[in-house]
């Protein structure tokens, strides 16, 4: 951006100059045209202005080329000659006062957050229900987008806008950043990346007796050589201890249920400390041990496979299945986009799309039950949602009657309440039959995902389970444009059958829809994750199963 | 200069290729609306009104009312340049000043009401599909079109000048060609600045808008219809002033030319 100014004002300069030899030299009576000269420099600041936007503290190129087309008119040369000196003085001296200008190119992100805030605060639809007091966000949150402006800082504001979303406790509450998928993602890296700490060689869990253990210990690294081993408890950190020290960790990166944000609490407890930390930990003769650890580069990498561990995200293909005993297939259901596009480009919603899907899952079913299965592992994890008119066609293959999915409502003024005015519900073809399905789901299961998940939750063979909650976020989204990111928030109010509020967790931060059976992640499951590399969850669907007949 | 006035209405009302060129774009831009919107389309209810049309104007209506007002003002203005039949009103004696404004009004009438037209009648097909609706109100999209004319004003301005210059059709055209290379070839997005015409044009018909989908399947998309008046107030302020400008600048040459 600096340099296109400095262009700008190299070209303007030059191109004043040589108007200065052209008046000298040439009879405009007769070489007319060259008066275009004057004009030119005014041409460039229409065209540059395009892409490098306004900027106050160039007015003295803008004015100088300004002052330079009215040589344009003048016949006396001695009158062009004062007025092309004017304005190449006011193009001259705008470097100066550019670099003076303490304002110089900079990004008002007070005045983008106070425009999405206002938005928000008039739109958000679970302000009542969620006891959001927007005053107390906007004073607590201005000042950060203040300190972004004075060090013209978009991380700095990115980083604030995430914290901002995170204050909702509400999944379908957060930015982006980026005209890309890749620069989408970079900008949500960044900001992890300087929210999880140092590396200290090894990353912390939650069991589900409540200690909080070493996982995914650096082997032969510096904790290693102190005596950290997988499955050993942490008692401290940093001079404090451990449930102090996870009380006051952001809720990252599950937000929407507290049950969800108290499994992952640990991971992000290492973000508070600094480049040498003092721990306490029990060894493996039950000795409480004290030793310090030297924090090196960032922990992402290591946070980032945790997680991965923890959470086992559905990477398979869309709707692929494969039989993983005599009788029992494992379909894979990660998007609820067409046909596994999980890119965020709007796909085209029209009824022949899901036809095709719709055909592709019945053929699915049909291929599974004629290869011997009559028990169904459906596995979600990671799918976060897409779009809702596929809940019912998914569903329908799997239900005999009408099921209840949802209600979207608008709110009555008289009654004060939001009231159904749509409400869907599934067909009935069950292509699928009676046989058991298990659905796995981790807390990225979430908008239209857990929405499925609920519907599919009414039906008697159908058992859901998972390490956490899924999501908790089933509101319809609404987003706007700002001038640096992308805002989305619940906008749109969707209700269950009795009328409340869908999954959502409301000022307890409790979310509303509760798995059939939340995995305990105890010390067979930490194992089985992080020193055999298994896939716990599945097992343990596969395990329920064979355990049903 | 009611003569000059008279004489250039009888051309022009026999010259095809203005109807033609309007009724070109006018087609493309009644596409392109119908094609985004896709009302013969079965997926749940998009709601395709004349209203939601208009809440595209910056994207559709408006680039190509000004694309119109480009191409037609270099065409009128230069009609007479191709036919010589410039130097005759000069050699009745006819003032260069007289000529030039009876010219140049008279462009300015004819680009301006064919932008009008492609603003208003564009999305009326969209009637016929999902009604008026309710996207936005008919006097927010009214005002802001009121003060894209004025915008529409300059860009025939520049063109006037342009033509003035070059004197040829296609000089004219191919310098409207680089000059829209050039901006093409700027790094980084446009933005929506007041200053260069063809952002100018989409800043006024910005809006705060947000979209709710639907169980159905349904968008359901808001607006904000808050008229930014700071932003319409200063793109009428410089419209005007660059539309003088050029036009200024047009008639000097005009007058000053050799022909």
């Amino acid at each position: 951006m600096i340099t296109d100014d400095i262009g700008l004002w190299a070209v303007c300069t030059l191109l004043a100059l040589l108007m200065f030899y052209i008046v000298k030299t040439i009879d405009f009576s007769i070489r007319l045209h060259y008066r275009l000269g004057f004009a030119i420099p005014f041409i460039l600041v229409l065209w540059f202005t395009a892409t490098a936007g306004f900027e106050i503290s160039l007015m003295g190129i803008y004015t100088g080329s300004l002052i330079l087309v009215f040589c344009f008119f003048l016949k006396d040369k001695k009158k062009m000659y004062r007025i092309l000196l004017a304005g190449l003085v006011c193009i001259a001296i705008t470097p100066v006062i550019a670099l003076h200008y303490k304002d110089y190119r900079i990004t008002h992100y007070t005045d983008e957050f106070q425009a999405g805030f206002e938005s928000m605060k008039e739109h958000y639809i679970l302000t009542d229900y969620k006891q959001i007091d927007f005053d107390a966000l906007y004073a607590e949150y201005l000042p950060r987008f203040e300190a972004a402006d004075d060090s013209r800082s978009f991380p700095q504001a990115y980083a604030a806008w995430t914290d901002f979303c995170l204050a909702f406790f509400d999944g379908h509450v957060y930015v982006t950043a980026g005209t890309s998928e890749e620069a989408i993602r970079l900008n949500r890296d960044t900001y992890y990346k300087s929210q999880v700490g140092a590396d200290y060689g090894f990353s912390l869990v939650t069991l589900s007796d409540g200690r909080t253990v070493f996982a995914n210990v650096e082997p032969n690294g510096e904790a290693y050589d102190l005596g950290i081993r997988n499955g050993l408890e942490l008692t401290s950190f940093d001079g404090v201890d451990i449930q102090t020290a996870k009380a006051h960790t952001k809720p990252i990166p599950a937000v929407g249920d507290s049950g969800n944000v108290s499994f992952y609490q640990s991971l992000m407890v290492t973000a508070s400390g600094s480049s040498h930390a003092d721990l306490t930990f029990i060894d493996a003769r039950g000795t409480e041990q004290a030793i310090t650890v030297t924090g090196t580069s960032d922990n992402y990498n290591r946070y980032r496979q945790t997680l991965d561990l923890l959470q086992h995200n559905n990477e398979d293909t869309n709707l692929s299945y494969k039989m993983i005993s005599d009788d029992t297939a494992l379909l894979s259901l990660n998007s609820m986009l067409v046909e596994g596009d999980i890119t965020y480009e709007h796909a085209e919603a029209t009824n022949e799309s899901y036809s095709g899907m719709k055909a592709l899952l019945q053929e699915q079913l049909q291929n599974m039950k004629e290869d011997g299965a009559h028990k169904l592992i459906l596995d979600m994890r990671g799918n976060g949602g897409g779009y809702l008119d596929m809940i019912p066609v998914i569903a329908s293959l799997f239900t005999d009657s009408e099921v209840f999915v949802a209600s979207n409502a608008a709110y009555n003024e008289q009654t004060k309440r939001y009231e159904p005015v749509q409400t869907v519900y599934t067909s009935a073809e069950n292509i699928w039959g009676n046989g058991e399905i298990v659905i796995l789901v981790n807390s990225n299961t979430a908008s239209a995902a857990e929405i499925f998940v609920h519907t599919m939750m009414q039906l008697p063979n159908v058992t859901v389970m998972g390490f956490t909650k899924t999501c908790g976020s089933a509101m319809m989204v609404s987003g706007m444009e700002l001038s640096n990111v992308n805002l989305y928030f619940s906008g749109g109010m969707t209700l269950d059958e009795t009328g409340e509020v869908l999954i959502d967790a409301d000022a307890s931060r409790i979310s509303m829809m509760t798995p059939d059976i939340i995995i305990p992640f105890d010390e067979d499951a930490f194992h089985a994750v992080f020193e055999n590399g298994e896939d716990y969850v599945l097992d343990y669907a596969v395990s329920y199963l064979e355990h049903m007949h | 200069m009611r003569a000059i006035w008279r004489s250039q209405t009888y051309q022009l009302k026999r010259e095809a290729s203005i109807y033609i060129i309007w009724a070109v774009l006018m087609s493309v831009c009644v596409c392109i609306i119908l094609f985004s919107t896709k009302p013969w389309g079965t997926e749940a209810g998009v709601t395709y009104t004349v209203s939601y049309a208009w809440t595209m104007a910056g994207d559709c209506q408006a680039p190509i009312a000004m694309f119109f007002a480009l191409i037609t003002s270099i065409l009128v203005m230069g009609m007479d340049y191709a036919n010589q039949t410039i130097n005759y009103d000069l050699l009745a004696g006819y003032e260069r000043k007289t000529v030039f404004f009876g010219r140049a009004l008279l462009t300015i009438l004819i680009t301006v009401s064919g932008a009008a037209l492609i603003m208003l009648l564009a999305p009326l097909p969209l009637a016929a599909a999902g009604g008026f609706g309710d996207s936005l109100p008919l006097w927010n999209y009214g005002i802001r079109t009121l003060v894209f004319l004025l915008l529409v004003l300059r860009i025939t301005c520049e063109g006037i000048f342009i033509m003035v210059v070059t004197r040829k059709w296609t000089s004219a055209y191919i310098t409207v060609a680089l000059l829209v290379l050039m901006e093409e070839t700027m790094d980084g997005p446009p933005k929506n600045e007041l200053i260069p015409a063809n952002t100018a044009g989409a800043a006024l018909f910005q809006f705060a808008g947000w979209s709710s989908l639907h169980l159905n399947g349904e968008i359901i998309t808001e607006y904000d219809a808050t008229l930014p008046i700071d932003t319409l107030l200063l793109s009428a302020g410089l419209s005007i002033l660059m539309a003088s400008l050029f036009l200024a600048m047009a008639a000097f040459f005009f007058s000053e030319d050799d022909f």
